[in-house]
């Protein structure tokens, strides 16, 4: 087959060729109204954006923890004085524990048995710290109900957001030496099941006391409530017979 | 869109929309299809008008928007292709004239039957060049290639083409033969 006959061919083929019925009007208006539609799709996609950036960007500008060039200035300074805390070592840690045993005795004379467990920076934990370079241990005990523990960490201050984070309640206390008290309980129903009591001293350094309605070290032996409430918490934080720095 | 717009591209719709139907029957092989590319074709024209009717050769660059409106949509998952299957009927037209109705009807099968088997893009080149008889550079800038490429699609399209209808030659004296 030559190309001439390719090409007569394909003349050929168009011959029964339906009549046309075009309305190039009725082609306009059609393409009007695709015209119209991406637009407003257009319109609609850039609103959507916008009220996403939005949501996500005025919150942002508007908040009043927003570092301004004043704060951001002066921020070293107060940087310094909070997260550089000096960290305890292991032998202050042990030492802190055996204080705090004693000192248990006085907020829970039923006690016996008490003990400290120690761990340290998420290395078999079974409750881990709350932060690394936070050293943490816990002081085991029994009671009327039954064996159980609660936890002890020491360390540098963190945001008070990370203390009251998935808390049912968190307020502040101010100390009169100028430390405060945070004092944050998890309630299921009417029930107590968790209580942390937060001591940020004067020097940086945060003592964080938590009771449990179970035994954290074993994960077993759920009772009605914490063993020891808030009350007794922070009279344990804050006591000044131990040793905390 | 200017009224005056509006009108010129109203003529050239009026004056292309039957050669674009053709150029794309062509391409795919059923009429029906054809008109849709056609319309398609004419309405991204009308939404590019503003800038398509400053250029040089308005009527190349519908062809290249034909081209390219086949070619996606001959892409898409969802687009199928008619399946035809069994036999039509043969039914005597008294009116018709035999050895001209023999003539055209070898010519529709050949569109049908072999440059239907032809792959698209090859295809394309062997109707941009023997039917719209463009040159080699206006099928270039009407398929987005260089022309050597388009020399080498109309060589490899011819070859599937004379194949094709050799093929369909041997099965048509096949079938008289039995």
């Amino acid at each position: 087959m030559s190309e001439q006959e390719i090409r007569e061919g394909l003349r050929v083929a168009v011959w029964d060729e339906p009549p046309l019925d075009f309305d190039p009007d009725a082609l306009i208006a059609q393409a009007e109204k695709v015209r119209t539609r991406r637009r407003a799709l257009v319109s609609v996609g850039v609103g959507t954006a916008l009220v996403v950036v939005s949501a996500f960007a005025l919150p942002t500008l508007f908040s009043p923890s927003r570092p301004d060039s004043a704060n951001v200035a002066e921020s070293p300074t107060r940087s310094s004085a909070v997260t550089a805390p000096p960290a305890p070592n292991s032998q202050q840690v042990e030492k802190v524990a055996v204080q705090a045993v004693k000192r248990l005795h006085l907020i829970l004379p039923s006690a016996i048995g008490v003990v400290p467990e120690y761990v340290d920076d998420g290395r078999g934990v079974p409750v881990p710290p709350m932060a690394v370079g936070r050293f943490g241990w816990f002081i085991r005990f029994e009671d009327t109900i039954g064996p159980t523990a609660i936890q002890l960490q020491i360390g540098g201050h963190m945001t008070d957001e990370k203390y009251c984070g998935g808390f049912e309640t968190c307020r502040q206390e101010a100390e009169s030496d100028g430390s405060k008290v945070i004092i944050a309980e998890h309630y299921e129903g009417a029930e107590m099941i968790e209580s942390m009591v937060t001591h940020v001293r004067t020097n940086g350094t945060a003592v964080t006391v938590t009771s449990f309605s179970y035994n954290p070290l074993t994960g077993s032996g759920i009772r009605k409530t914490v063993p020891i409430g808030s009350g007794g918490l922070r009279v344990l934080a804050t006591d000044p017979q131990i040793s905390w720095d | 869109m200017r009224k005056a717009d509006e009108q010129g591209f109203r003529e050239f719709a009026a004056s292309h929309a039957a050669s674009l139907r053709r150029t794309a029957y062509l391409f795919c092989g059923d009429w029906h299809t054809a008109e849709d590319l056609m319309q398609a074709s004419l309405m991204k024209m009308y939404l590019a008008w503003k800038r398509a009717k400053d250029l040089d050769n308005v009527t190349a660059y519908a062809r290249k928007v034909l081209l390219r409106t086949w070619l996606d949509e001959k892409r898409r998952p969802w687009r199928r292709a008619e399946q035809h299957d069994g036999e039509l009927p043969d039914t005597a037209d008294a009116t018709a004239d035999p050895d001209l109705t023999s003539s055209r009807l070898w010519a529709r099968e050949l569109v049908h039957a072999a440059l239907l088997q032809v792959p698209p893009r090859q295809r394309a080149v062997l109707v941009l060049r023997y039917f719209e008889d463009l040159s080699v550079a206006e099928v270039s800038v009407a398929m987005g290639c260089t022309e050597g490429t388009v020399k080498s699609q109309t060589a490899r399209g011819l070859v599937a083409l004379r194949a094709a209808v050799e093929k369909l030659d041997s099965s048509t004296a096949g079938r008289v033969a039995s």
